[in-house]
Parts: structure tokens; sequence; C-alpha cells
């Protein structure tokens, strides 16, 4: 054999290459062979030596090597055959299609060095840096949907207004249905209202307790919704939309 | 009569500059509040506009989608404050694996593996995982296997407006690799 392992001055090793056929491809390339006439029990011989040097590779990785080492001396028999047994039909050469898939091989290997430029050339992305703050916005919608614990600091401020001293009044006849029933008319009527509309005895405890508890229940039954405009300001209950409640999730 | 549209221009102008990723036609029509033909009238005013030499900008078309970004030619200068190095190079396996499925899609694992001649389960895997790929179909043969197409986010790390755009062989090339070349 005319050609070695290291005629090239090095020697190379299995997992160099992406597979069987970028192998064969690096062998016909390196024998300057014309791959439709691929002289394949010189090919064969070489490929054969690459796996033998393989053999400390872990068996799976060099499973496909050696099902297509199979596939050559397959190829190499059949070349031997007398050729009466052909029957003349000219197309059957036994290597059409080691050729036919060495070529489409070759082809996406281009292909794939077309798209690592490709890669390469797009490699530094630029991005926008940041987003902007929003615009500014002239309208006297900015209320922002607020959270509970708004909610909660509405009440404590309402609640830190009265007297300690003040004994809560057990005859009072406030609950919390009373008050969502009110929530409820006046949503319907005002389109919205605040927190503070909801408490009709200022002073009175229990009065602001159950409008806080109907306001809580108003928004768990998707009745209400509440939003804020500045932190711990005052509270705007809103009817419940899917939309709305939609978009502030997402924004 | 000629349509100039000097406001819906910068109008459209104005919304490319605020976005950061890519924007389709149907949604800078839908945020301009401007009927589709205005917008392709101010898009191609921009486009002749950046195109000008003195502009540092252009109307990039990528994945389907447009968006303001600097010329190609300023890239050298403006990388090192503004780029963001690739570090998720892809091996070459996982190059090869990933132009199979990009020229040849839809596509079956087994329909890569024959091209390759390597099992190709691991790139398929990492190529789904870096979301370059998706399930796109199951082919209709014995045991319906998945079909494998490039996604979006492909087509932007790639900067490729659809997949009609992915670079091509040139005559020769397509030529050599014909597989009844010469018999």
């Amino acid at each position: 054999m005319e050609a070695t392992l290291t005629s090239s001055g090095r020697s190379f090793r299995l997992d160099e290459f992406e597979g069987p056929l970028d192998l064969l491809l690096f062998l016909i390339k390196k024998n300057e062979i014309n791959i439709y006439d691929i002289p394949i029990a010189q090919i064969t011989e070489q490929y054969l030596q690459y796996l033998i040097y393989a053999s400390e590779l872990d068996l799976d990785e060099v499973s496909e090597f050696h099902a297509m080492a199979a596939t050559l001396l397959l190829i190499k028999s059949r070349m031997l055959l007398p050729v009466e047994l052909d029957m003349g039909d000219d197309d059957d050469d036994p290597r059409q299609e080691l050729v036919e898939r060495l070529i489409e091989y070759q082809k996406f290997k281009k292909l794939s060095e077309l798209m690592e430029d490709k890669e390469r050339e797009a490699e530094w992305v630029i991005e926008r840096k940041k987003l902007q703050r929003p615009l500014p916005f002239a309208d006297d919608d900015l209320w922002e949907k607020a959270d509970v614990w708004a909610l909660l600091k509405t009440f404590s401020s309402l609640m830190s207004n009265l007297s300690k001293e003040r004994i809560i009044d057990m005859y009072e006849e406030v609950s919390v249905n009373e008050k969502i029933t009110l929530l409820a008319e006046l949503l319907e009527n005002k389109k919205e209202c605040s927190f503070t509309d909801l408490v009709v005895r200022h002073g009175s405890v229990l009065d602001i307790v159950c409008a806080f508890l109907a306001v809580l229940e108003a928004v768990k039954l998707r009745m209400a919704m509440i939003f804020q405009n500045r932190m711990f300001g005052d509270i705007i209950i809103r009817p419940y939309t899917k939309e709305t409640y939609d978009g502030a999730e997402v924004g | 009569m000629e349509l100039k549209l000097d406001k819906e221009t910068a109008l459209i102008e104005a919304i490319l500059y605020l976005e950061s990723d890519p924007l389709d036609e149907a949604s800078i029509s839908r945020i301009s509040g401007l009927a589709k033909e205005a917008v392709d009238k101010a898009l191609e005013n921009l486009t002749a506009r950046y195109n000008a030499e003195d502009s540092g900008m252009e109307l990039a078309r990528i994945g389907g989608g447009i968006m303001l970004s600097p010329k190609k030619e300023y890239w050298e200068n403006l990388k090192e404050r503004y780029g963001k190095k690739n570090e998720a190079r892809l091996s070459r396996a996982a190059m090869e694996t990933l132009s199979i499925i990009a020229y040849s899609q839809p596509v079956t694992r087994a329909e890569v593996e024959a091209i390759r001649g390597v099992q190709a389960d691991n790139m398929i895997r990492l190529l789904l995982e870096r979301e370059m790929i998706k399930e796109v179909g199951k082919k209709d043969v014995p045991g319906k296997p998945i079909q494998y197409g490039t996604t979006k986010d492909f087509l932007k790390i790639f900067r490729l407006n659809s997949i009609a755009d992915l670079p091509k062989l040139n005559e020769s090339e397509a030529e050599r690799f014909e597989l009844d070349g010469e018999n």
C-alpha cells in the first residue's frame, strides 16, 4: 500500500472525523481519487487500518465506523465476483449507492461550512442596550393594578385614625355581605369607586373591617379589581374585566 | 398622484426605534394604526433613506420581521462596546446536523442519520434544547416518526429572513454534488 497512515507526517485519530463518511471522504481526497471510480480494495484497506488504530476507543463511538467497514468489504467482495453474474447490467455497480451517499454527505458538509460562515458573520449580535422608560402619557387613567398589600396599607392607615379606646359596638348591624352589595351597587352606578366610599360610618372599626373584607372577597370572586395611582395612595375599585386583568398580568 | 406619506414614514421610523425585536408588518400596522399599504410605502421610504451612504442604520429583515439595525460595515467599530459574543458556538457535528435539518426540512431523525452515517439522537436533543429546531409534524410512514424543522430563533441567530435565504451552493458546486454528475 503506497499511502500509509502517516504519509503526510502526522497520524490521524478516528474521533477527528464526524463519522465513517467523513473518514472516507478524507481518504478519497488524500489519495486524489475520482469519487465516481473508487479503487475499493485500496480504500477498504486504508479504512480498516484506521479502525485498528481506533480499537481502544469506546465501542459505542466506533460502531458506525465498523458498520461502514462491513459495507466496504461487501462491496469489495461483490466486485471480485465474476462479471458474468452481473447479467451485463451497466447500472449495477456495487459502489453506486456508496458513491451517492458520499456525494450527498459532501454536499451537506459544504452547506454546513456555509452555515458556519453565516454564524460567524452574525456572531456579534448587536442588541439595543436597554428598554427605554415608558413614554409619559397625558391621561388620568394611570391607575396601576394594585395588590392586596396596598389595600392593607390603606386599611391600616384608616385604622390608625381610630382611637384605641373605642369599644366595638356589637350591635352595629354591618356585614361583609352588605358591603359586597354596596360595592356592587357603586360599581354598577359609577363604574368605579374608592375604598373610602365603602366606609359609611367613618370611625367604625366594624365598618372598615367589613369594607376591607368585602373588597378582598370581591377580588377573589373576580367581581372587582383594585388599582392604585401611587404607593400607599387611595385604592380605586373597578369592575372585573378579563382584558384588563390579563393585560395587567402581562404588563 | 404621488404618495409621499412623510408623517407616516416618520411615525414608523419612531416605532422601529422604540422596538428592540423584529416586528412583522401586521404588528407595525396595528401599532401605528396605519393601513398595510401605507406601512409598505413607509417601509420603502425608510429603506431608501437608510440605504443612503450617510446613514449608519439599515432596515434589517430577520425572521420575517423588520428591525432598525446598525449597518454591518460598522460592526467592527461597534462590537467592543455593544457586541454580544456568541459563546455557544455549535460543534462541527451539531452544525452538520443542523444544516441537514435546515436544508431538508421537514426531516426525520432516521433521514438525518442516513445522510451523516452516524446516530443523531444527541445532536437533535442538543438542537432542541437550544431551540434551534422543533418538531413540525409526523411523517406518514409506519411508526409515524417525528419530523424536525428550524425555529424562529434559528433565523434570528443566523440573521436570516426566512429559510429561503439560507446560503446557497454556487453553480459549480451544485453541479459537483448532483447525484448523477457523470456516469
